[in-house]
């Protein structure tokens, strides 16, 4: 608490050119202007097609009927206009959907056996509340062709204790059509998108390309004003196409079975698991935050609407499979031993244990995915596996099922410490 | 609204620029009154009611000061006494209000082991700054320094949207006359171009320094939450993670403050000066939030008996000073501790120099080598502090604290042992463990702290950047100008400023408040 410093205005030495600052200033504005004004321009363009529209959605749907190729139509976060093509273009050739937010996009046709064939109909950002109806929808209008329904109870990151109920839902083709699934965007979210950090670099990626194009103007024309990429090969041989303007020339998108590529995403690697774990398993992490106020119980809304669906597809010969999606390995044990999260994770896996049985329906819990053979580096994130772990976890179900060892109820079943 | 925000770089920024100097032309009180009402519509973004509070408060404080100052000029000492009494018990009951009920409740129903009775009283944003700022214009008008001001002026000395909200805490004395100058309404280019760079190296401190080590900091921060004990390493990384955050963070945001005041023509007093340059506890207060630390001086420290010559009440001073500024920044026991932890090294500090003083004469003037040693103490004593400054709870600081003392053991992260090739085996060799770890302390932390140390210890401040544009006010006397990086209005640093300021907008979509929003 002593003087250190001099109160009042300190005289400046006035160093000579003062006059340069209007200069200054015109090139500082200059550049700003003229940088995030070409992005913003560059960006808007791309933004206009990167939401996508009626006419792109079936262009992709199309294509991807034709070729079996990896694709899918901008916006990324919004897929059932695409998928509800996808949907009417594979029932005559398969007996199985699976339902459930992008956490259940790595399920691939291969996790099952050759009997059940499988469109996964997963989308980004789809709770309870809308996946069921979809799943009421496709055993209401397809209910002869389709046997199984495979439906994603995602407790990790509290889906099933949401409040509300589930809708009613239109899957035609017409309402796809009509455009109404498509999401509307205020200009101010447009503008604040178009400059931001993803979008700029992803600008930067698609102008080296067509900087490194032969023909460079037809390149950015193509970049800037088609509705589409060429086709190309992905490094396993099957054929791409990007509508969207981000991601391009990784097939990222959607295969033929409707998963997803993840191709935009790294794999975690084992030293940044452990870090992850240690992270997602905390008190303020989005899972703990996520599942701790629910205090484990389950919106009723959801198992009430699912035991009636459950019973009336038996009815028409269907089953209904639930899973929880396989976590990181031993993220679910953390969160089961942790001091907050604890009891809530076993009081919904009791619940879950104890509605299953009740209505006959048999819940794979795929949580402590470590249980199944899955490792690290099959994970995207804390949550979302890749093909190869769902498809041990899967590989294990339909064993077991073939032996009869499966009842109704969680499978694996609960053991003496986790039905506390 | 944030100072990192698209609504007020975009928006909020240019029509209020442009807006006060075309009404300057016509008339300069008309062009503060337009100033002070887009600081009150500034405030009341964040939540529109408490724009009322902020305006009873200058309103109340105004006429309390000029009944004061009139009071004083009359000579009428007792009523002068009375009303100073009262303005400021009224101030500080407003603030205790606000910041310390929920505090002092819970703290009533813990003794009482009652239920959850706290009314969920919303803390407004910056009333620490702007209650403090009028107490100091009520003592000033008691000590007969207030002139007669005008009712816009003060409103906009008071509300000026660039200090609103986190400071730095100025004087009447400093604004009101450049408030009334005339060539405050004068657009410069000058101000204009000096204001604009200065609040762009902030907003990149703040975007791209702050907010890119701030991920690091949570993770080994809720490691006591959760109940794990962190090693001796993911200790000291956390908190000098979160050293780093916090200094880029305010910093970047008292930068701010100044460009954008400057591009208005008015000059504020820095906030920060190289804190951690300092070599000792009491030179790191006089460049770390430098007008709090005023603040306090003047209105608590002296007050209180700070520069008698007498020990006992020196020390008292010092030691209740350090005590009230750490309740300042919050409500809570973990800024008790921190304000005590400060409190006894300032008087520590002061004993040392006594003693120094007696044994080595006068003036003794430290070596190179002793001032780097004396750095890196203080820098390690604030470190210790910061523990309990960013914990949520005195028991996990002091879990941490403990790590940091290494009483939880010394260890490598095992990864470090293939990376470190024959380092590593030399060390494990040499007996140092490595173990497994939890993966905290990887390469980007690392980084992130090497490179932000070398710009704390080693690259010289925005002040010293633009020291030959005089910048701001309560610039030090002996403030060396940078050597290499000094601004000059060149084509070339017109570009560079460019791509730092687009560095930082296009990273804004992850924008986060400023750290000091919740003081």
């Amino acid at each position: 608490m002593t003087d250190g410093t001099a109160t009042g205005v300190t005289p400046a030495s006035v160093p000579a050119g003062r006059q340069a600052s209007p200069t200054y200033l015109l090139i500082l504005l200059g550049c700003l202007g003229v940088a995030l004004g070409g992005v913003l321009a560059l960006n808007l363009l791309l933004g206009q097609r990167s939401l996508g529209s009626v006419e792109m959605v079936k262009a992709a749907s199309d294509w991807q009927q034709m070729t079996r190729g990896v694709t899918y139509p901008p916006p990324v976060t919004a897929n059932r206009p695409f998928k509800t093509l996808r949907l009417h273009d594979r029932i005559p050739e398969i007996n199985g959907v699976v339902f459930g937010p992008s956490t259940a996009m790595g399920l691939t046709a291969g996790a099952f056996p050759k009997e059940v064939r499988i469109y996964n109909f997963s989308q980004t950002a789809n709770p309870l509340h809308s996946t069921i109806p979809e799943a009421e929808y496709v055993a209401r209008h397809f209910g002869e062709r389709v046997k199984w329904l495979f439906l994603s109870i995602d407790w990790a990151v509290g889906v099933p204790y949401q409040e509300g109920a589930p809708g009613t839902m239109d899957l035609s083709r017409q309402a796809v059509m009509k455009g109404s699934a498509l999401p509307e965007v205020s200009l101010q979210r447009k503008l604040i998108d178009a400059i931001s950090w993803p979008r700029v670099r992803n600008l930067w990626q698609l102008l080296r390309g067509v900087w490194r194009s032969d023909d460079k103007l037809a390149a950015f024309r193509r970049a800037f004003f088609e509705m589409s990429s060429g086709d190309y090969r992905c490094p396993d041989g099957t054929l791409a196409r990007d509508f969207d303007t981000i991601n391009r020339g990784i097939c990222a998108g959607f295969r033929y079975d409707g998963s997803a590529t993840f191709t935009d995403g790294t794999r975690v690697n084992p030293d940044r698991g452990q870090r992850l774990v240690q992270a997602a398993a905390a008190p303020s992490s989005k899972y703990s935050r996520a599942i701790v106020p629910s205090g484990g119980n389950l919106n009723p809304a959801f198992f009430e609407r699912l035991a009636s669906l459950a019973r009336a597809y038996r009815k028409q010969g269907g089953t209904l499979v639930l899973f929880a999606p396989p976590l990181i390995p031993r993220l679910e044990q953390a969160l089961a031993e942790s001091k907050h999260a604890g009891i809530v994770v076993g009081r919904t896996k009791a619940a879950l244990d104890a509605w299953g049985r009740r209505e006959g329906v048999v819940i794979i819990d795929a949580g402590a995915s470590e249980r199944f053979g899955c490792v690290t580096q099959e994970f995207l994130d804390e949550h979302h596996a890749f093909g190869e772990c769902y498809s041990k976890v899967f590989g294990r179900f339909w064993k077991a099922r073939a032996a009869g060892r499966v009842q109704p109820g969680l499978w694996p079943p609960l053991t003496r410490g986790e039905s506390r | 609204m944030l100072f990192n925000s698209y609504a007020f770089i975009f928006l909020f920024l240019p029509v209020t620029f442009v807006v006060f100097f075309l009404i300057a032309r016509a008339s300069h009180k008309l062009a503060a009154g337009w100033l002070a009402a887009m600081s009150l519509f500034f405030y009341g973004w964040w939540n529109p009611p408490y724009v009322t509070l902020l305006l009873a408060s200058i309103l109340f404080n105004y006429v309390m000061g000029m009944a004061i100052a009139h009071a004083e000029m009359r000579g009428e000492a007792r009523r002068n006494r009375w009303l100073t009494v009262f303005a400021v018990g009224t101030d500080l009951a407003l603030l205790g209000y606000y910041k310390y009920t929920n505090f002092f409740l819970e703290n009533v129903n813990i003794l009482l082991e009652a239920g959850p009775l706290s009314p969920e009283i919303i803390l407004p944003l910056g009333i620490s700054f702007f209650t403090f700022t009028q107490i100091a214009f009520i003592v000033d008008a008691h000590k007969g320094k207030v002139k007669e001001y005008s009712f816009v002026h003060y409103c906009l000395f008071v509300s000026y949207f660039p200090h609103l909200i986190a400071g730095p805490i100025f004087h009447h004395a400093e604004m009101m006359p450049q408030f009334g100058q005339a060539s405050t309404y004068r657009l410069q280019a000058e101000n204009v171009a000096v204001g604009l760079t200065i609040f762009i190296i902030g907003l990149f401190k703040k975007v791209i320094l702050a907010d890119g080590i701030q991920p690091y900091v949570g993770a080994l921060f809720d490691l006591p939450k959760t109940g794990v004990e962190p090693t001796f390493l993911e200790a000291w990384a956390g908190v000098t993670a979160y050293s780093l955050q916090l200094y880029f963070d305010f910093s970047g945001y008292s930068d701010m403050a100044i460009g954008l005041s400057r591009v208005f023509g008015v000059k504020l007093p820095i906030n920060f000066h190289s804190p951690y340059k300092a070599a000792n506890i009491a030179e790191l207060w006089q460049r770390w939030h430098i007008t709090l630390s005023r603040f306090l001086r003047e209105y608590v420290f002296t007050p209180m008996g700070g520069r008698r010559k007498n020990w006992a009440p020196r020390y008292w001073s010092l030691f209740a000073t350090m005590v009230l500024c750490g309740i300042w920044h919050g409500a809570g026991w973990t800024y008790v501790v921190f304000g005590l932890l400060q409190g006894f090294y300032l008087c520590v500090n002061q004993a040392w120099r006594t003693l120094r003083r007696r044994l080595a004469g006068e003036k003794p003037r430290p070596t190179r080598w002793g001032r780097v040693v004396a750095c890196l103490l203080t820098f390690a004593a604030w470190l210790v502090g910061l523990a309990f400054f960013r914990s949520e709870s005195v028991p996990d600081a002091l879990v941490l604290v403990q790590s940091m003392f290494g009483m939880n053991g010394f260890a490598l992260p095992d990864y470090w042992l293939a990376k470190w090739g024959a380092l590593g085996q030399w060390l494990a060799a040499s007996g140092v463990p490595f173990t497994e770890a939890r993966g905290l302390v990887r390469g980007g932390l690392v980084n992130w702290i090497i490179i932000l140390l070398a710009i704390v210890w080693f690259a010289p401040n925005t002040q010293q950047i633009m020291a030959h544009y005089s910048p701001a006010l309560l610039l030090p006397r002996d403030m060396e100008p940078a050597r290499w990086f000094g601004w000059r209005p060149s084509p070339a640093l017109a570009v560079l400023a460019a791509g730092l300021a687009i560095a930082a907008i296009v990273n804004l979509h992850r924008h986060s408040e400023f750290l000091y929003f919740q003081f």
